[in-house]
């Protein structure tokens, strides 16, 4: 393995990790750090901490020389000023990979921006990696490794579930609560990367290793600024040749270079070139956190789109309609169907004599028949040539009566190798019981009509740049 | 030593880090991008013999480094048809240029043929600080001025890619010709592109900025008409 692999190796897969600033003061990230390792069942947890002794029934070592040879991995969680000694007794006693959780860096002063070169320079002379600072951690949803330092991921612990989506995030406590958000929307992570304030290890880096980890098939990325933009477009173009990267960009300054002398240096935004370089690189830029979050379980559920031909059944003609709109503005069409087709949905009874059968395929007003209609027209659909991939407009009982029919014929859907996605809404409570059985058999259900039609742009998206790819 | 490397270390080393019009326009030119030639005129005799040279019309333009919106101190003089004409223009930039912009030095007018009216583009190069040499695209006048309708690459770029930045502009359509207009010359304009994206790449460690404003795009072709090249300090 190479060099890189293997810090890689120590962050994401350790086998043993100092914790230095480890506390028994409930509440404190030294305290919730250990109990998280302890909770993941992580058998290597070394404790440092001046105070000796033991914590929840762990040895306690007063401090990093004391601890055993071996220990590749390191959390430090101590006071700003305090973390370039620590992090230099690291590198002596043979740590290869430092995450510094303390924040009072760059972010904060000048100080803080001084002790961050310290940092900078001992990683020069040493050679140590170091994640951070002011970062939250690292979580392997797939080894149930969770060295964040937080409560927060932990409450969600029970509903967490291996996956193979992995989150590279700038923000710290906002990247930690899009993980939750996604879990309880259905997103199931592999690797969750807090990357802080990039003084050593950045998006780049993790990036180009995550391209290569055969536990992730969905990149998702939050990012607020980029300081190796140049070398991000060239790794992101090889990595999403494997999979899709999901991009999601804060702090798009509209203004251009500060004293622009040109025209082109006046328009030329940070946020315009970074668009440019998702183009050019094959990233999926999105507009929202919350679009970066669907279009992820989008791509981790389902194809992308061979073609823009969408195919809607719905039990809302004007839901329909707001779709039509939008997949339009994104360069998706709903074509007519063929008069053949009409008449077969009509006779083989998947849509009532009453219904619309052009597309939409509206099947009205609630009906005990909704399973069979909404399975029929779908797997009709889908297997007449007619259109590229479905969208189910799924509304109140809509949503609720079919779920059992369509999980039941799920492989016949999936067989025709086109993306289906739900638009749904309901009461709450409907929700919750009815979305993760449509999940757990693959069928993204969205609740927002505009982040529907963006998710069905995007595996249109990601259909065409895999058919350049092809060529 | 190219002729492009020659012109950069010339201006360089007189620290100059705007290259004035014909310095900008010879490395475009080296590049492939064809331009609306000109020359220096430096007294009305020889801005007439040159017009005459050229054939009329022709345009005169101030030239000196501290001038560098000419259009904005009265340094332009468009579709100037005979010599009487030329001799008026020379006076009133020469008048005009001690007036607005007291102290420059002026060395001259640049003498150029008219170019007939086509379509007006803007096309461009930056470098990014993040994100390195970058290409830009738009349509000119209020497009690029008001509407902001421009679109970027990184550079350099391809066939595929170029033609991505024309399709990105809301002002597509416009190139393809409305009611009955004849269509712009695309590949024209995406040949321009990919050569200044190379342009831009290839000199990236002494060019901060390019801007070919405007270019004129025909049905037949699209040429450079007024160019400006910034170096890095």
């Amino acid at each position: 393995m190479n060099a890189e692999g293997s810090v890689f190796k120590k962050l994401l897969h350790p086998e043993g990790i100092a914790v230095i600033g480890a506390s028994s003061k409930e509440g404190t990230s030294g305290f919730l750090t250990i109990q998280n390792l302890l909770r993941s069942n992580f058998e290597g947890i070394y404790p440092v901490n001046p105070k000796g002794g033991t914590l929840s029934g762990l040895k306690v070592y007063p401090s990093v020389q004391d601890l055993p040879q071996g220990v590749e991995t390191a959390i430090i969680l101590l006071a700003a000023q305090s973390v370039p000694g620590a992090l230099r007794q690291c590198a002596e006693k043979g740590i290869k990979v430092a995450i510094i959780g303390s924040g009072g860096f760059k972010e904060k002063d000048d100080e803080g921006a001084d002790l961050q070169l310290e940092l900078l320079q001992i990683i020069k002379e040493t050679g140590i990696r170091v994640l951070g600072p002011n970062c939250m951690g690292v979580y392997n949803a797939c080894s149930g490794l969770n060295f964040t330092l937080t409560a927060t991921l932990d409450q969600i612990r029970e509903q967490v579930r291996p996956g193979n989506i992995s989150f590279i995030t700038q923000s710290g406590a906002f990247g930690i609560a899009l993980f939750t958000t996604g879990v309880e929307i259905g997103l199931n992570f592999s690797k969750v990367v807090s990357l802080g304030n990039k003084a050593d290890i950045d998006e780049v880096e993790v990036l180009e290793h995550l391209g290569d980890d055969p536990e992730t098939d969905v990149i998702m990325t939050y990012i607020e600024e980029m300081k190796r933009g140049r070398r991000f477009y060239e790794v992101a173009k090889q990595v999403s040749k494997k999979k899709p990267i999901v991009a999601f960009k804060v702090g798009r300054t509209p203004t251009g270079m500060k004293a622009a002398a040109s025209h082109t240096g006046a328009l030329a935004g940070s946020g315009r070139i970074f668009s440019a370089a998702c183009k050019q690189g094959g990233v999926i830029e999105v507009e929202s956190s919350r679009a970066m979050l669907e279009v992820c379980k989008v791509f981790a559920y389902q194809p992308p789109l061979a073609g823009n031909r969408i195919g809607i059944v719905t039990n809302s003609g004007g839901l329909a309609v707001e779709v039509c709109d939008l997949l339009d503005d994104f360069g998706l069409r709903v074509p007519e169907l063929s008069p053949g087709l009409q008449e077969s949905l009509v006779q083989e009874g998947a849509v009532p004599n009453w219904g619309i059968n052009k597309n939409p395929v509206d099947l009205t007003a609630a009906n005990r028949n909704y399973p069979d209609w909404y399975y029929k027209s779908a797997k009709m659909l889908l297997a007449s040539g007619e259109v590229d991939g479905i969208l189910l407009i799924m509304v109140g009982v809509g949503l609720e009566w079919p779920v059992e029919r369509i999980v039941e014929g799920v492989e016949e859907l999936k067989a025709m190798g086109k993306p289906i996605l739900i638009l749904g809404t309901a009461k709450r409570k409907i929700m919750e019981a009815v979305v993760p059985k449509y999940q757990n058999v693959d069928i993204p259900v969205i609740d927002d009509v505009r982040i529907a039609a963006r998710s069905m742009a995007a595996l249109r998206e990601r259909g065409r740049y895999e058919g350049g790819l092809m060529k | 030593m190219s002729s492009v490397n020659i012109i950069i270390a010339g201006a360089q080393r007189e620290g100059n880090s705007i290259l004035s019009e014909l310095e900008a326009k010879e490395i475009l030119k080296e590049y492939g991008i064809p331009v609306v030639g000109g020359d220096l005129a430096t007294s009305e005799d020889e801005a007439v013999q040159l017009a005459a040279g050229f054939g009329y019309p022709v345009v005169l333009k101030v030239v000196s480094p501290q001038i560098t919106h000419k259009s904005d101190s009265g340094g332009v003089k468009l579709n100037l048809k005979d010599a009487g004409e030329v001799l008026r223009a020379y006076r009133e930039i020469m008048a005009k240029a001690l007036e607005n912009c007291p102290g420059a030095e002026i060395k001259g007018v640049v003498v150029q043929p008219m170019a007939r009216p086509g379509r007006e583009l803007v096309i461009g190069a930056v470098q990014d600080s993040q994100f390195g040499p970058v290409v830009m695209f738009g349509l000119g006048g209020i497009f690029v001025e008001v509407l902001k309708d421009v679109s970027f690459r990184l550079a350099p770029v391809d066939h595929s890619e170029a033609l991505d930045m024309l399709r990105e502009i809301k002002g597509y359509r416009l190139l393809e010709g409305l009611r009955g207009e004849l269509p712009c010359d695309l590949e024209a304009i995406l040949n321009i592109i990919i050569r200044l994206s190379n342009l831009i790449y290839d000199y990236r460690d002494e060019v901060s900025e390019i801007d070919i404003n405007p270019l004129f795009a025909y049905h037949d072709g699209a040429i450079a008409i007024d160019a400006r090249i910034i170096l890095k300090s």
